[in-house]
């Protein structure tokens, strides 16, 4: 079939119609998907120059992504996403938040709130017992000499 | 032998009342493929199945019923929404993107499902007319379950390395001209992790349409119906397989019936 082969010039669609306008092309040897495509165009039409689309993507964050930082902060990360069909179920982290949402009361703070839940998982499901504290990574390590006592030394 | 549909249509409108016919492109003389003539009647509000089969497929805006096969739920159960790392991303799929959760792209699926009817819809249109339907994907956990689906469909299916010129330069390859395919659909638009298929670009050099499962690290430009989806996943790949699979089957049997009537 006749055809220009400058595949970054417009459009598939309109190059054949090109043809077919400057008589290139018979109407009968049009390609079997002209018909179609015309009355279904693409949403977009796949031309290869086109502007640059505004670079704007939101960050997906959720009410609870502040306890979740917490607990990660609190908790060891320790286990893991099911791939394979995550139908009905839900990960620790999750299942955590969940509980802490239910416990949540004003006057409580969330230190508080946090022993609770723990205490009532842990009683509900053994797994919850692995749960190991983090060590305090803000405090200077032991044996690190601090600007101060470089200066009075 | 069978007529088709068209065959009938015409004859009906060579010998019958033409009050009711509404004809577009007078001028134009011969015609093999498709009708231009359309029965004067509001198509989208009905049910094909029930009332008039001599409708034009085209003048129906879901004729082989298969819109309703692609859900929100079934994509996101298949985590077709999962995306790439935010560097990874091609500036041209930001307008698919429903945002960045903790670095991690995540496609929009209602765009997607939008996309992807378009897409099954033009599937069955070609598969009705009878046209060449080409899979093409370079993922090698998805090569035997691809060649599988074209083979059930009574499709082709190119899995392997793409050789410069195999739609171009048909002669010095293949020995002789050979007839290229109507639609060329990619479940995987990537080479390798940096490079674009080169089975799009020549699509795109020989004007045949393409459909193309792009991830957040595709370029959407070339495709002619670029569906928004994680085409990493297995469970996901399979999903828009069997949906492919049931959109072609959809248009023979529909070719089928109509040449029958």
């Amino acid at each position: 079939m006749a055809g220009s082969r400058s595949h970054k010039v417009s459009t598939i669609f309109h190059r054949v119609q090109g043809l077919l306008t400057a008589e290139g092309l018979e109407w009968k040897d049009r390609p079997l998907w002209y018909d179609v495509m015309e009355k279904f165009p693409p949403k977009t039409p796949p031309k290869f120059n086109r502007p640059l689309p505004p670079d704007t993507v939101k960050t997906i964050v959720y009410p609870e992504d502040l306890i979740r930082a917490k607990y990660f902060e609190r908790f060891v990360k320790s286990d893991f996403t099911k791939l394979k069909s995550h139908i009905g179920w839900k990960t620790l982290p999750q299942m955590f938040i969940e509980e802490y949402v239910k416990h949540q009361r004003e006057g409580a703070t969330v230190d508080e709130i946090f022993d609770e839940v723990e205490a009532k998982l842990n009683q509900d499901r053994t797994r919850y017992k692995r749960y190991i504290h983090k060590p305090n990574r803000s405090t200077p390590r032991q044996g690190t000499v601090t600007e101060t006592e470089t200066e009075s030394t | 032998m069978p007529k088709l549909f068209r065959q009938v249509f015409n004859e009906f409108r060579r010998f019958g009342d033409t009050k009711g016919i509404h004809i577009i492109r007078q001028k134009i003389p011969s015609r093999s493929i498709s009708t231009y003539g359309t029965l004067n009647q509001h198509a989208e509000n009905k049910d094909v199945n029930s009332e008039n089969s001599l409708i034009d497929p085209l003048e129906h805006h879901d004729y082989f019923d298969i819109r309703k096969t692609v859900t929100v739920k079934n994509l996101f159960l298949s985590t077709a929404h999962y995306g790439h790392v935010t560097g990874c991303r091609n500036p041209y799929m930001t307008p698919y993107l429903f945002g960045v959760r903790s670095g991690i792209d995540i496609i929009d699926l209602e765009q997607t499902v939008r996309h992807f009817q378009d897409a099954l819809n033009f599937t069955a249109h070609i598969a009705y007319r009878n046209g060449i339907i080409l899979f093409v994907s370079r993922n090698k956990m998805m090569m035997p379950h691809i060649e599988k689906t074209a083979k059930a469909c009574g499709e082709y299916a190119h899995c392997r390395y793409w050789s410069n010129g195999i739609f171009t330069d048909m002669v010095s390859r293949l020995g002789q001209n050979v007839r290229l395919p109507d639609l060329a659909i990619f479940l995987n638009t990537q080479n390798s992790v940096f490079q674009t298929h080169k089975g799009v670009l020549d699509c795109a050099k020989m004007l045949i349409p393409t459909i193309g499962v792009v991830d957040t690290n595709c370029d959407p430009r070339l495709i002619s119906y670029p569906i928004p989806a994680n085409d990493d996943s297995f469970r996901s790949n399979m999903l828009y397989l069997s949906l492919f699979e049931a959109a072609i089957k959809k248009g023979k049997a529909k070719r089928a019936e109509d040449a029958n009537m």
